[in-house]
């Protein structure tokens, strides 16, 4: 085909390459500026290696695109050179007739080789070598753009302020050392009261320090008190048994007036409709009450009972609807005895199924009804009262309860979702610790403070090193972990562990 | 002689006829090219043009020039097709025995100008064709081959168009050009004028004879087309066809037949020539486009809503052109 014609050819490919590399890099250019542009504009920050990513990829991809589709191929180049210097197809018949042997062929491969001799691919139009111009210039302005708008900033939306902690009075902290004094002060169980006191002073120590108050905003501090508020709830209606008590034994014939009782129990504190008790003298108040309030509530529970025996025609009938009422609390029993709970309520069913047990063994020498009623009427009476002295420490508790949730809502000013209902707080589960902006700080994972800082210590209501009085809290808390039942240490290690999280972040 | 001389040959050749031509002609280079093309390509021309502007003149001059003998055909209404061709003649010989002897008639010649074909009878316009078409006479049977090169040149009148008959588009498509020629330019008649004051006899000389002509043919066979060429050429006929899916729009308005294949045959044959005429060894869009007018003016028939937009038939040409171009590229 003509040295001529290669020389030409090879010019051609060195300017498509040159061509297609800077096409390349104006595409890798342009789609880095549009994708930064647009990320920043949305504030959202990627790694700096993406970029890198999609400026190579697409440099490479429309260059090699670029240069697939327009490589100069013997037949352009032909068209090329005819067009561009007016040689009325000559290159053309000679490419394509390049391995004719004809005599006319070789005539005209000959001549358009002369004629090809000393020519050089022509420079492109003014206009091309413009827009060749243009193209650059923009890739590196949309690339400039994009460099020059600001990253947002790390970790968040920078429209938002950052919150302002709260002020917390002096006032704050005297309520709520007066609040631990009630619960301490208070009739409840030994084992719960501590364990709600614990909690308490979690509270005082998480937002107070020797020297004022810790930085804690309006979020942590919600969350933190709903999370004390949620352990105490925990602890109080771990222990309530009367209400599982009472479901169990209702359905049972005989035992539907007792079962229904029980339920109602713990808050019957609350049947003269009164509000719930929010100071602790309405608690004190309302615990002189409970007596008198749940012998009434128990009163008559086994009526229908007395209704059957007594409306029986003889003995044997009477003996028979007795032997009926065991052996229902047998069933019942079984039930009863799946909850496996040691508290003072289960004891007293446990030992009033001893004492039906003995009479159903005694049952031969009763011979008359009024004899058999007051077989019964014992073991019932007795029931009840043990029942009574039961059910009144859990109704205790739930009193303290309410009491310490008003308490804590009203000194911390504390909102729910539903806010007409104040009885039912956040599910506690809802409630997620504070997220850390910060994930770089790792802070101290065992202790909340440094051993050295100095912390309220309300034993003795003096400030003291930290160091000195963690040990006493651990051990502490290590023992009431021991006697606690399983549904209250779950609580309390909830509780801490968003206690230490939300602390966390606001120390960061 | 290798191919090289003959081009050269060839080259030169065209260059001698053309400028012996012109010591009788005045201007109209491009009648006096294509002419010369058909000559070569084996064609016949369909010349039109007023009285007096050189048609018959051209052709005794080509004949000089070619060393060709020619013969002038003036048709009119009352020819005879054996007035064409001849016909068997009764003949007393020296002893008085009478023979059949076949008296030549004066198509019998190697360039022949069929004057003002549109005024014979359909008949003898057929006679006359079919020769052209066959290079040969056919009487009572026996067939006389006509000399090769065999050119006619025919001409019309496009001024008296009473009492004639027009050529059908199936006789006018034996015809490979139609050229125009036009009324000569002040300064040409100037020339002209001058020129004939001296005499009005043809002062052209012999350049090549028949054989050359021949040769000439059979090198432009050769010459080679690419396919890219070939295709525009092949496209610009197809698009002259209204009828055809794959037209244009400029046929689809204003054309109401198209050309026929044998246009495309016509096309690239004098193409071939065109190219070497021009020193050029390969047929180029260019030698396409130049032909285009000659080859189709008379194979393509306009219709009625281009002679109300008032384009003529070359008009037509140059948009087929124009949309060819922008599909075939």
């Amino acid at each position: 085909m003509g040295e001529s014609f290669k020389k030409i050819k090879s010019k051609y490919f060195k300017g498509a390459i040159i061509l297609s590399v800077i096409i390349g890099v104006c595409a890798g250019l342009i789609a880095v500026g549009a994708v930064m542009l647009t990320l920043k504009l949305n504030k959202i920050v990627i790694n700096g290696g993406y970029y890198a990513l999609i400026a190579v990829g697409t440099a490479g991809i429309v260059g090699a695109l670029f240069f697939l589709i327009l490589r100069p191929t013997d037949k352009r180049v032909a068209k090329r050179l005819d067009r561009d210097y007016a040689l009325g197809e000559r290159v053309q018949t000679m490419v394509e007739f390049s391995q004719s042997f004809d005599d006319m062929a070789v005539l005209q491969r000959n001549d358009t080789s002369e004629r090809l001799k000393g020519m050089s691919p022509k420079k492109p139009a003014l206009k091309y070598m413009l827009l060749s111009l243009l193209i650059p210039v923009m890739a590196c302005g949309l690339f400039l753009s994009g460099m020059m708008v600001k990253n947002p900033e790390v970790g968040g939306n920078s429209d938002i302020k950052p919150e302002p902690p709260v002020e917390f009075d002096d006032w704050q902290k005297v309520r709520l050392n007066t609040l631990i004094s009630n619960v301490k002060a208070s009739n409840m169980e030994e084992t719960p009261k501590n364990a709600v006191a614990v909690v308490l002073e979690g509270l005082l120590t998480a937002f107070w320090t020797e020297d004022g108050t810790k930085e804690v905003t309006e979020q942590v501090m919600s969350e933190t008190v709903k999370a004390a508020l949620t352990a105490v709830e925990g602890i109080t209606d771990g222990l309530n048994s009367a209400d599982d008590f009472g479901g169990l034994l209702a359905p049972y014939e005989g035992f539907e007036g007792y079962g229904n009782a029980l339920s109602q129990s713990t808050e019957y504190y609350k049947a003269d409709g009164t509000t719930v008790v929010n100071t602790f003298d309405a608690v004190t108040e309302q615990s002189l009450l409970l007596d008198d309030r749940l012998a009434e509530l128990f009163d008559g529970v086994f009526k229908s009972l007395y209704e059957k025996i007594d409306s029986a025609n003889n003995v044997s009938s009477a003996k028979s609807k007795v032997t009926e009422f065991i052996g229902v609390f047998d069933v019942a029993y079984l039930e009863l005895s799946s909850l496996d709970t040691y508290d003072g309520l289960f004891n007293a069913l446990t030992d009033y199924k001893d004492e039906l047990k003995s009479l159903s063994d005694g049952m031969v020498r009763i011979q008359t009804k009024p004899s058999l009623i007051q077989r019964t009427d014992a073991p019932n009476t007795k029931l009840i009262s043990s029942t009574v002295r039961a059910v009144w420490g859990q109704s205790y508790n739930a009193m303290m309860t309410d009491y310490i949730r008003y308490e804590l809502i009203d000194l911390f000013k504390i909102t729910f979702d539903n806010p007409d209902d104040p009885d039912n707080p956040d599910d506690p589960g809802s409630v997620k610790p504070p997220e850390e902006d910060n994930p770089g700080g790792d802070g101290d994972q065992e202790h909340l403070y440094g051993s050295d800082e100095v912390i309220y210590y309300p034993v003795n209501g003096e400030h003291v090193k930290y160091g000195t009085v963690l040990g006493e809290y651990s051990a502490k808390a290590n023992e009431l972990m021991e006697s606690m039942p399983d549904e209250l240490k779950g609580f309390l290690k909830d509780y801490f562990d968003i206690l230490s999280s939300g602390l966390k972040e606001e120390e960061k | 002689m290798d191919n090289t001389a003959k081009v050269e040959k060839f080259s030169k050749a065209i260059a001698d006829i053309k400028a012996e031509l012109h010591k009788d002609v005045v201007g109209q280079e491009d009648i006096i090219e294509n002419v010369i093309v058909a000559i070569i390509a084996g064609g016949n021309v369909l010349l039109e043009g007023v009285p007096g502007v050189g048609k018959t003149r051209l052709v005794r001059s080509l004949g000089k020039t070619l060393s060709l003998p020619f013969a002038r055909i003036q048709f009119t209404p009352d020819l005879m097709p054996s007035d064409v061709t001849g016909t068997n003649v009764m003949e007393k010989d020296e002893k008085g025995k009478m023979n059949v002897r076949f008296q030549r008639g004066p198509i019998f010649a190697n360039l022949v100008l069929a004057d003002e074909i549109n005024r014979a009878t359909p008949k003898t316009q057929a006679a006359m064709l079919e020769v052209m078409q066959e290079h040969k006479v056919t009487v009572a049977n026996t067939t006389y081959p006509l000399e090769e090169p065999f050119f006619v040149l025919a001409t019309e009148n496009p001024i008296e168009q009473d009492g004639t008959y027009p050529l059908p588009e199936a006789q006018m498509d034996r015809f490979m050009f139609k050229l125009i020629m036009k009324f000569p330019a002040v300064d040409e008649l100037k020339d002209i004028v001058t020129m004939t004051q001296k005499t009005l006899d043809e002062t052209a000389t012999a350049i090549v004879d028949g054989k050359t002509i021949l040769e000439m043919r059979e090198l432009a066979k050769n010459v080679p087309v690419i396919d890219d060429v070939l295709q525009y050429a092949v496209n610009l006929i197809t698009y002259t066809h209204p009828e055809l899916k794959e037209t244009s729009s400029t046929a689809k308005k204003y054309i109401k037949y198209g050309a026929s294949p044998r246009a495309a045959q016509a096309l690239i044959t004098s193409a071939k020539i065109r190219a070497l005429m021009n020193g050029s060894y390969n047929v180029s869009y260019a030698d396409i486009r130049a032909l285009a007018y000659p080859v189709l003016r008379h194979r393509i028939k306009i219709n009625y809503t281009s002679v109300n937009e008032k384009l003529g038939v070359d008009d037509v040409i140059t948009l087929l052109l124009e949309e060819t171009g922008k599909h075939t590229k």
